[in-house]
């Protein structure tokens, strides 16, 4: 639920970055903290294993400052896409004001994707949001990598929404800001 | 969907504040904060500007929320308190309501007895606040804002030029 406090002038909204592990959710943070200046992007919180997978949640506070003295935040979350995760996973989705689903291109993931795909919306009914309605945008990743999906077999497995899809490659920035801006259009009721 | 908006006026905000530095007072405590269990915070007390207070809440919103569910998972009913025991200071959760959380932090030479205490006799009070603020689909006038914000983003967008997208 996006909070408006007003004497201090300020919105927040809460996105989350959903997907199978290792599809690429931290990546897209990481580009955005790496690229946004500091007075925009805060501290990235990481909590991940040894093996660099998430493994509660990361976290990026963003902060946009609107001519008229409002300042706008983004609280950008992962989720922990293992799916020994699922009971931690869907906290992360409590008070969820858009989400992002981030999938792995390659054909190897295709049954991960739609697996997990499953896991947002039983998520999101636990949390009692509405997979239905809830703001959502889709980011079909790695599309760098040989042996893919096509984007039109992915869309027609992932998106029975038809919501905007972008093509990435999180770790070289491609799509991700595509994707940053496609979210906060639809959280902040653009579309 | 629309989004739904916790609507903080004016008079919540002075209320939570004020609820808060009593508590801190009493309790003599070195800072507390009120969150909601997404992890943002509503209010907060005596936080140094030398920490960053959302990241804080981050944390201290998933820690409860893990905890809690822990609890359900094990069947433990009524699940309310954590408290986490430092050398040299200590962090005790209580639940306000259903979403959200107060949290006190404070040093071993306090007693938790006298932090419990007085969290206990503030609680009614904070969720009583809490209860009062309006819930709306569409905050007043702040869409424009968020719509402004989601402009500011496409702009860095058209800036950085990356190639690519569709949809």
């Amino acid at each position: 639920m996006a909070i408006h406090n007003e004497p201090a002038r300020e919105l927040t909204y809460k996105i989350a970055y959903h997907g199978p592990g290792m599809s690429g959710k931290t990546t897209n943070l990481r580009f955005i903290y790496n690229t946004l200046p500091g007075r925009q992007a805060g501290k990235m919180l990481v909590l991940d294993t040894a093996v660099e997978r998430t493994l509660y949640f990361d976290f990026l506070p963003l902060v946009f400052s609107i001519p008229d003295g409002y300042k706008v935040r983004f609280h950008l979350y992962t989720v922990p896409g293992q799916s020994y995760y699922d009971a931690s996973r869907k906290l992360i989705l409590r008070g969820v004001d858009g989400v992002v689903f981030v999938a792995d291109s390659r054909s190897q993931r295709f049954q991960d994707n739609v697996e997990s795909m499953e896991h947002l919306k039983k998520d999101l009914s636990e949390m009692l949001l509405d997979y239905g309605t809830i703001p959502l945008v889709m980011q079909y990743n790695k599309r760098d990598m040989r042996d893919v999906t096509p984007v039109a077999e992915l869309d027609a497995a992932l998106n029975d929404r038809k919501v905007p899809f972008f093509e990435s490659v999180a770790v070289d920035g491609v799509g991700v800001f595509e994707t940053l801006s496609a979210i906060a259009d639809a959280a902040c009721g653009k579309r | 969907m629309p989004t739904n908006f916790l609507e903080l006026k004016t008079a919540d905000v002075e209320l939570l504040d004020s609820e808060l530095r009593t508590l801190c007072a009493r309790a003599g405590a070195e800072a507390v904060v009120l969150l909601d269990l997404s992890g943002a915070v509503l209010s907060f007390h005596r936080i140094p500007e030398s920490i960053d207070v959302l990241m804080y809440a981050a944390l201290l919103a998933s820690n409860f929320a893990a905890t809690e569910e822990l609890s359900k998972k094990l069947g433990v009913t009524d699940f309310r308190v954590i408290y986490h025991e430092g050398k040299k200071q200590n962090l005790y959760f209580d639940k306000v309501s259903d979403e959200t959380v107060l949290v006190v932090l404070f040093k071993d030479s306090n007693a938790l007895g006298r932090v419990r205490l007085f969290c206990e006799k503030s609680i009614p009070e904070l969720a009583r606040a809490v209860e009062g603020i309006t819930k709306s689909p569409e905050a007043a006038g702040a869409m424009t804002q968020g719509r402004d914000a989601a402009d500011s983003i496409r702009q860095i967008v058209e800036s950085l030029k990356t190639p690519k997208s569709g949809g």
